[in-house]
């Protein structure tokens, strides 16, 4: 189990109480410890986003003739991050400004940040809900389908098309995507809209191509995290106590190895993030990154945004942690 | 499957195989690309006219694959194959670079973090949560949109030179996701940290930098060698990204056609540029847009397929020392092409 930590540091107490070993067997109690330790660790990741995103507003270029150099305006950093914390500390996310510059004249500004949130956020949850859950259970299937028909040749086909897909350029698969859709819809066939937003067929698409990147990786953690598990020596009792090949994979493999799929989910999140960007921009769902991409550079929306993303993330890594408190059966028999 | 490892069937580790040829090609492009490239890829050319049964047939530059243009050519009449086959160098390189970078600064950090704990420990793991829950994309595009709006915002002497927009874009793509890689590296530090040789080398009274020195960084180095090959790919997919988004090396040129017809172009062979006119070009000129990705895809395969198989080599021989490790691979990569199944 987890031990005090080793070599040059100094073992606290601090630290040995905070180790999953010594931890309480209440319930309850964990609980709480979980979310208070949780809560400071938004905290942080607040502050910390709100200082990143306010690093590029600092810049300051010197013309050249040619070329220009770059500095970094501490006093102007400064100044900034303690007027956002400010705002935020009053309560709201400030209205956007307008910057300086010859490509903003076309965007709206001066509206409340939370304003762009309230119509922006709930379109990229929504699709980010759909795309995750169809990922999950398809990926999760996929991974599960080698182990359950033991076929040598699935795993070579599994690795290779998981690899193909998270090295293809994703942006690329979702225009052929739009473009066969458009040619299906020239030929008398219409089965989904290419873009646009508003209503649930709307969304499809953009959710299934969206899916892609997520199922290949939970796929593969799941291929790899029950090839790890089967090969235990649990397993081989299990076996020898006369227990069905479905009794073996569903209640003793599949209990441990979804453990660390569950343990992947956070980056998971982090890769989706990313690839809500691509899809938001070329379906033209008008979500959050769609909306950060569109308004070039706004310092507040940006910070906005980004508290609002790392809020979800955190959210995410939650769960993860309350469903490990759950699943993990080494916290139950602590208790 | 439920079997002991004795009894498994044998089977060749054909990712590290394949992945090594992909890998091998891919260098050997980037080599000799300038010397292979049938024109200059900075020649333009313009409007074509032919004789045709109908009178003159003017034709205009985004021309078809031809025996001229061997995979067509792009909205300024540039050869497709010449420019992709110059620019391949450059996005390894810049890949290599960005890599690097990001294992420079993340290694150390991850090295004392996962062996001291303590606040560099805590540090580590907030900056990891904090470049996790922003898009990586997005943070980048939204710090070189920055960098970048002022520098081309029209005056023709406040353009970015190819050396500027090099040192920002590597700079950028490096420090936008490093955290995760120190985090990655301390974890593996700390599992490290517990095993039982490192307590006997407490008890016999080693200090911290040899424990680090001749103890865990041995054990981490064939693990960082994969992670680099997979960095570099994931280096790749965000320049890949970012050229849709219209941030690229030498970005933002703006290049007058005609008079009030102005184009976003690129002087430079640069791959993230070819993709940037996705939109515009994928239905009239979809060459422009099939190759480059094309390009894309077979770099960041090739260095995804050799990470595989290297995990999977490093996995196999994990009784013995590193160095005997990466060895093991290599010897039996040129030697016999049988491999025991991975043991998971």
């Amino acid at each position: 189990m987890n031990e005090a930590p080793r070599g040059g540091a100094t073992s606290s107490t601090i630290e040995i109480a905070m180790s999953r070993a010594s931890i309480p067997g209440n319930l309850a109690i964990r609980l709480v410890r979980l979310i208070l330790r949780k809560m400071l660790y938004l905290a942080g990741i607040g502050l910390a986003v709100v200082l990143v995103s306010f690093l590029p507003t600092a810049l300051t270029f010197d013309a050249h003739k040619i070329g220009f150099s770059m500095g970094f305006n501490w006093a102007k950093y400064w100044g900034g991050v303690s007027s956002y914390l400010g705002i935020l500390l009053s309560g709201s996310f400030g209205d956007t400004v307008r910057r300086a510059g010859t490509f903003t004249y076309f965007t709206e500004f001066g509206y409340p940040v939370s304003e762009a949130i309230r119509f922006a956020f709930p379109r990229s949850l929504a699709l980010l809900g759909i795309a995750l859950s169809i990922s999950v259970v398809a990926g999760i299937i996929i991974g599960l389908y080698g182990t359950n028909t033991r076929a040598k040749w699935y795993y070579g086909l599994l690795l290779s098309g998981v690899l193909a897909i998270l090295s293809a350029p994703d942006f690329v698969i979702a225009l052929l995507s739009q473009r066969l859709i458009v040619n299906l819809h020239s030929w008398g066939i219409n089965i989904l809209p290419a873009a646009g937003f508003g209503e649930m067929k709307h969304i499809l698409l953009p959710a299934i191509i969206f899916s892609l990147v997520p199922t290949a990786y939970i796929a593969r953690v799941t291929s790899v995290a029950m090839d790890g598990v089967l090969s235990s020596d649990y397993i081989r009792t299990a076996i020898a106590k006369g227990c069905t090949d479905r009794a073996v994979i569903y209640k003793h493999a599949l209990r441990n190895a979804a453990l660390r799929i569950i343990d992947s989910f956070p980056s998971i999140a982090s890769i989706s993030f990313a690839n809500l960007a691509i899809v938001e921009y070329i379906f033209y769902v008008p979500g959050a990154a769609y909306k950060l991409i569109v308004t070039k550079g706004d310092v507040y929306l940006t910070a906005g945004f980004a508290l609002c993303f790392a809020l979800v993330y955190f959210f995410v890594d939650f769960m993860v942690s309350l469903m490990r408190e759950f699943v993990d059966p080494r916290l139950k028999e602590a208790s | 499957m439920h079997t002991s490892k004795r009894y498994r069937a044998y089977k060749a580790n054909y990712p590290l195989i394949i992945g090594s040829v992909l890998v091998l090609s891919v260098l050997f492009i980037a080599i000799l690309g300038s010397v292979l490239a049938p024109r200059d890829p900075y020649l333009k050319s313009g409007l074509r006219f032919s004789e045709g049964p109908d009178g003159t047939v003017f034709t205009a530059p985004p021309f078809p694959p031809s025996a001229e243009f061997l995979l067509g050519s792009d909205h300024l009449g540039r050869d497709m194959l010449s420019r992709i086959l110059y620019a391949v160098r450059s996005a390894l390189i810049m890949a290599l670079a960005v890599s690097s970078l990001r294992l420079v600064l993340a290694v150390p950090l991850g090295l004392l973090a996962g062996w001291y704990r303590g606040v560099l420990e805590a540090i580590t793991r907030q900056f990891a949560a904090v470049f996790g829950a922003v898009p990586s994309l997005l943070l980048s595009f939204v710090a070189l949109k920055i960098i970048f709006v002022p520098a081309v915002s029209g005056r023709p002497g406040n353009m970015l030179t190819l050396t500027d927009s090099v040192v920002l874009f590597i700079g950028v793509l490096a420090l936008v996701e490093w955290p995760r890689l120190a985090d990655q590296v301390r974890s593996r530090v700390t599992e490290i940290a517990g095993e039982p040789f490192i307590e006997g080398a407490i008890s016999a009274g080693a200090g911290s930098a040899r424990i680090i020195f001749r103890h865990i960084l041995p054990q981490l180095g064939p693990e960082i060698v994969v992670m680099s090959a997979l960095e570099i790919s994931r280096a790749l997919l965000l320049v890949a990204r970012l050229g849709l988004f219209g941030i690229y090396i030498g970005g933002g040129v703006y290049e007058e056609i005609m008079p009030d017809y102005w184009i976003q172009a690129t002087l430079y062979p640069e791959l993230g540029s070819m993709i940037s006119d996705v939109r515009r070009y994928l239905r009239t000129a979809p060459w422009m847009i099939i190759w480059p990705a094309l390009t894309f895809f077979w770099i960041i395969g090739s260095f995804n397929l050799l990470a595989e198989g290297l995990r999977v080599s490093m996995h196999r021989f994990s009784e013995r020392g590193s160095i005997a490790r990466l060895w093991n691979a290599l010897v039996n990569f040129f030697r016999s092409r049988w491999h025991p199944v991975r043991s998971a």
